[in-house]
């Protein structure tokens, strides 16, 4: 090693001791597959394409087996994240108190389709299936925290008031930043 | 209790249909339905797959169970009451194929599976003409990059077929599922290219996908099911003996597949068998007699000229040499009538027992020990038995490149938790999933095995009793073994002492335990002694005449254990039968009305010093090409130059018949007919899917006339007749007939025509009552680098090409993934060089010849090994091969810009 590695590269290499010491912890186990997925999310913050590759070897499992495992559960990302996740929620009482509407809105307000990153990577939006927070329909979530009884015109004021907070105290957002409907604070 | 008793199998009474039926306790109702003659349709169901039950289509109604349930998982019991076509069942397949049609595209009439989907003929049956949620529309698809299996995803009915067999069958896992519900697709990792994710090309998927979703991509050539001619026929190339349908349109065969549960094969097959066809239409086929004229140009000539010149010039040299101034040597893919046809000629009309396989020195020290200790020069055992071991030992054969069939018996044995102990320098595939990898220094096998023999007595764990009852020459054998300290021994192998100490132990403690055996083992001046500790591995521990134990040597080409069946050896007469045993030999001049000589030919080798020494003047080749095959390149070449008259048999001008005299086209295996004896001693047929192109002829029908041309007067009308007089003549092939092998094939010994063949071979006792241990002197043959020639230089089969590649070459299956032989070297060395993927290099022996080819790395080879496969005239590593090393020679490598 060079002794004058960046500050960017003495944390890659702490996040790759952690992953060989989660390889390893688990090589050869069978059944590991899950633990070992989620434990180099925890990591990497996603699964990138060659630490699929290697929690498919220490495994002894055929890549193809790992990646449908990762794309089964919805817990896993395979592509890197923004910092703040808005979850519009799809589930059965949200879908029909006007769920499509609700992405369709912040979608056009935040520039990006479902799924995708903004390129400042601050925001993802993500269609989730059920919350569990049904009574409060239509949800979004923004990080852990649900926001109920939006229409799309209160979700985008929702996103508003947030990256107002956020990009302006430069601090973690908390319950006082809360503009509009009901939020409840949600374990995560 | 006798055996059979033991192994009786418990049946089952149950109700099908109102039918009263008797099942195996195990079965599925599946299994059951279908041995009965009741179809249930399936589309999730493989027979070579573990039960899945994924697609409901197998529902049936089971007397007092609580709903429907699927016939493929589920066990028949006694007194239990199936209906496969209740009112209910047929509604619930019905709407089952509803819901698969609302989601797959119907665009049958462009789809290559139109006239072979399970999802069209059940649609059609189960009457679904119309789908309340509407059809889905054609989606326009592209077939991918492989070059010969093509995936459109919008077919896929997530059966997992291919998912499975992709896992379960070879081990790989290129497909699998992606994401969730009805997001769900079977696609590769990040849809990378097949090629990327580790395909070797076998069409497995292709052969169980039920749709259209993977299929072989389509060719100029391509005809649809319906219109095709269909011939089951046995592959030409390895020793396999796989079965194959060929499918022929307008006089082309346009397409290879196999047949589910059918043949030794089962349905699977590899990249060669299946796609491998292609040099059938090559461009270069040869379609007419040629002569070489004054000038030194061949010519075409018509059939008649050519015979009579090779009449005239042979009388001549037979007039004034003598009979053993004319040698043949007879290619591996020579059916058994053919080969029998060569010996007969070369023995009868020109009296001469010159006559040899191309592939003898492979299998050389094989016959001469299993003859010399056990009787008889073949298999033990076979295939299937393989299920029943529980320790397999595989020396010196990469089995998934070089018999890539066969080696899913034992991946399927690793895959059962079955202990695989590999014997090999090289980290193989089979050796990274095996449970022993004993990577021995290359030329070190021997010090190995016998390591394995002391462990296995100083633990006591031979078979104390079947040595004492059933051989000789244990004590010599023991004293051999009395001064190897094992720890030694394996560090002069380079491997760990314990992990020798612990395959010998797994060796010595399994209730059966098999040997498979190839090429590593058996050539180089060490092969005899080697083959030899294997056999009293397989005594010392009492692992043979049983179901599961027992040594497989693997044969190289499709018809090789034939050859040495069919005579095609200088001291062995058809059968098995030595030249010397004046009783046979009298036997077989009566059945021939002649009189035989009674000297040893010449074997191949044999025959390439005789024409140094003159002693040889003409040669007959027929579909082989020893410029490649044989080291020593340079002085094979010289010889096939040299000889006085050269005569080549084959579908292509080879690089050996570019010195003939005189070329017969000859036919390719889908246009002839005969037989051929697999690895495994199975007879199988060999069908016509074609006639054989221009004026060419099979090769059975050439050796005749020629024959015929020398006076002979043979007439065999056709295959059979010979295969008739074989059977006359062969007493290990007695009871052959076309007419009994039509089906199935048998396992010779076959002493009758309602004789059903011998799986398991000794059984009854060895030929001589006992087998004769060997002791074996104490040699290894470790290559010798030094600082100049450092690295040690193997050569073997690679799986894409077959043998020294006239017919993979020519294959655009095969050539499009694999076109160059490229030298495997580990990625360390490499880096120490300087070299990349795919540079070129140049490889030169001690004594100054060289090889250039480019880079393959890999670390299946280690540090210090490099390896070229030798199908490729562009580096023919026989080159470098025989130049008076005894082992594999040392090289050295350097780096060409």
């Amino acid at each position: 090693m060079t002794t004058n590695a960046t500050a960017g590269e003495t944390e890659e290499q702490e996040l790759e001791e952690q992953f060989v010491e989660l390889l390893e912890h688990y090589r050869g186990e069978r059944g590991a597959l899950v633990p070992l997925l989620q434990g180099a999310q925890a990591i990497f913050g996603y699964l990138p394409e060659d630490v699929m590759r290697r929690v498919a070897e220490a495994t002894g499992e055929p890549l193809s087996k790992a990646l449908g495992v990762a794309t089964f559960y919805a817990q896993f990302r395979l592509r890197p994240h923004a910092k703040h996740t808005i979850r519009c929620c799809h589930g059965t009482a949200c879908h029909v108190s006007g769920a499509t509407r609700i992405s369709e809105e912040l979608e056009k307000y935040l520039g990006i389709k479902i799924g995708e990153n903004t390129p400042d990577m601050l925001y993802t939006i993500e269609e989730v299936h059920c919350v569990g927070a049904c009574g409060m329909a239509p949800v979004v979530m923004i990080n852990d925290r649900a926001h109920g009884k939006l229409t799309p015109e209160k979700a985008v004021e929702v996103v508003r008031a947030f990256q107002a907070e956020a990009e302006g105290s430069g601090a973690e957002v908390t319950a006082a930043a809360e503009p509009a409907g009901n939020a409840v604070e949600v374990e995560a | 209790m006798s055996a059979a008793e033991t192994t009786e199998v418990q049946m089952v009474n149950l109700t099908i249909n109102d039918r009263q039926i008797q099942a195996r306790a195990g079965q599925t109702i599946l299994e059951a339905a279908q041995s009965a003659g009741i179809e249930i349709p399936t589309l999730c169901h493989d027979p070579r797959l573990e039960p899945y039950g994924a697609c409901r289509m197998c529902l049936v109604e089971v007397e007092g169970a609580r709903g429907p349930m699927a016939s493929c998982g589920t066990a028949v019991r006694e007194g239990m009451k199936v209906q496969t076509h209740s009112g209910k069942i047929v509604k619930i397949r019905k709407f089952v194929l509803e819901l698969l049609l609302t989601n797959h595209p119907l665009d049958c009439p462009v789809c290559e599976a139109a006239g072979d989907c399970r999802l069209q003929d059940y649609a059609y049956e189960y009457l679904v003409d119309m789908v309340p949620w509407g059809w889905r529309g054609p989606v326009a698809g592209e077939p991918g990059a492989h070059p010969n299996i093509a995936h459109f995803g919008a077919r896929c009915i997530l059966c997992g077929r291919c998912v499975r067999i992709c896992r379960e069958v070879m081990s790989i896992g290129c497909w699998g599922y992606l994401n969730r519900g009805y997001d769900s697709e079977v696609d590769t990792p990040y849809r990378l290219p097949l090629q990327d994710v580790g395909c070797v090309s076998c069409g497995q998927c292709v052969s169980t996908c039920p749709v259209g979703a993977i299929v072989g991509q389509r060719t100029p050539l391509g005809a649809r099911e319906w219109q095709t001619e269909k011939t089951v026929t046995t592959c030409s190339y390895c020793g396999d003996g796989c079965r194959l349908v060929l499918h022929s349109y307008r006089g082309r065969v346009v397409r290879v597949a196999s047949q589910l549960e059918k043949g030794l094969n089962q349905g699977n097959l590899c990249v060669k068998g299946r796609f491998g066809m292609g040099y059938a239409d090559a461009p270069d086929r040869l379609t007419a007699p040629l002569i070489r004229n004054a000038a030194g140009e061949f010519e075409v000539v018509p059939w008649e000229q050519a015979l009579s010149t090779v009449k005239e010039r042979l009388a001549v040299i037979r007039g004034e040499k003598g009979g053993h101034a004319i040698g043949a040597i007879c290619g591996t893919h020579a059916t058994n009538e053919t080969a029998y046809l060569v010996q007969k000629l070369m023995r009868t009309v020109l009296s001469s027992n010159n006559v040899d396989a191309v592939d003898h020195s492979e299998q050389a020290a094989t016959e001469q020990v299993l003859t010399e200790v056990l009787g008889c020069a073949a298999v033990t055992n076979s295939r299937a038995d393989l299920d029943a071991a529980d320790v397999i030992l595989v020396a010196g054969a990469n089995l998934t490149e070089s018999d890539p069939v066969f080696a899913l018996a034992v991946i399927k044995a690793i895959r059962t938790g079955k202990t695989v102990i590999v014997l090999d320098p090289r980290a193989t595939e089979l050796a990274a999933k095996a449970e022993y990898h004993l990577a021995v220094k290359p030329g070190t096998d021997l010090a190995a095995l016998r390591a394995m023999m002391r462990h296995i007595l100083d633990m006591g764990l031979q078979d104390a009793g079947f040595v004492q009852e059933c051989t000789t020459g244990f004590s010599e054998v023991e004293a051999s073994l009395a001064d190897i300290d094992v720890g030694a021994e394996a560090g002069l192998c380079g491997v760990e002492a314990d992990l020798l100490r612990g395959a010998a132990q797994a060796f010595g403690r399994a209730g059966a335990a098999a040997v498979i055996y190839g090429r590593g083992a058996t050539e180089g001046t060490g092969g005899p002694a080697t083959v030899a500790a294997l056999v009293d591995l397989v005594l010392l521990t009492g692992n043979i005449r049983r179901p599961g134990t027992g040594l497989y040597p693997l044969r190289s080409g499709a018809n090789s254990q034939g050859l040495a069946d069919m005579g095609v050896r200088p001291d062995r007469l058809p059968g098995d039968v030595s030249i010397a045993d004046a009783a046979e030999v009298a036997r077989m001049e009566a059945a021939w009305g002649t009189a035989l000589e009674i000297e040893d030919g010449l074997t191949v080798d044999q025959m390439v010093s005789a024409i140094e020494m003159g002693d040889l003047n003409a040669v007959y080749v027929v579909g082989a090409d020893p410029a490649l095959a044989l080291a020593d390149e340079e002085r094979v070449r010289g010889a096939l130059d040299k000889v006085g008259f050269l005569v080549v048999q084959d579908s292509f001008l080879t690089d050996t018949a570019q010195y003939a005299d005189v070329v017969f086209p000859a036919a390719v295996a889908g246009e002839d007919e005969g037989t051929f004896t697999n690895s495994e001693r199975f007879v199988q047929r060999v069908r016509p899917a074609v006639p054989a192109l221009g004026k060419s002829l099979p090769d059975w029908k050439i050796v005749q006339s020629l024959a015929n041309a020398l006076g002979a007067g043979w007439a065999y009308a056709a295959p059979s007749d010979i295969m008739q007089e074989i059977s006359e003549v062969a007493p290990t092939y007695k009871g052959v007939r076309y007419e009994n092998i039509d089906d199935a094939g048998v396992q010779w010994p076959c002493l009758a025509a309602d004789c059903p063949g011998m799986t398991i071979l000794y059984a009854n006792g060895f030929g001589d009552g006992r087998a004769a241990m060997l002791a074996v002197e104490e040699r290894v043959w470790p290559t010798v680098t030094d600082a100049e020639f450092p690295f040690v230089l193997l050569t073997g089969s690679v799986r894409e090409h077959h043998g020294t590649g006239e017919r993979t070459r020519r294959s655009r299956g095969v050539t499009s993934l694999v076109a160059e032989a490229r030298l495997q070297v580990n990625p360390a060395d490499a880096k120490a060089l300087g070299v990349a993927e795919g540079d070129k290099i140049r490889i030169a022996g001690r004594d100054g010849l060289a090889v250039d080819a480019a880079v393959h790395l890999t670390s299946q080879v280690p540090a210090g090994i490099v390896f070229l496969p030798g199908f490729d005239p562009g580096a023919p590593v026989t080159r470098l091969l025989g130049r008076g090393e005894p082992g594999a020679p040392a090289v050295r490598l350097m780096r060409l810009d």
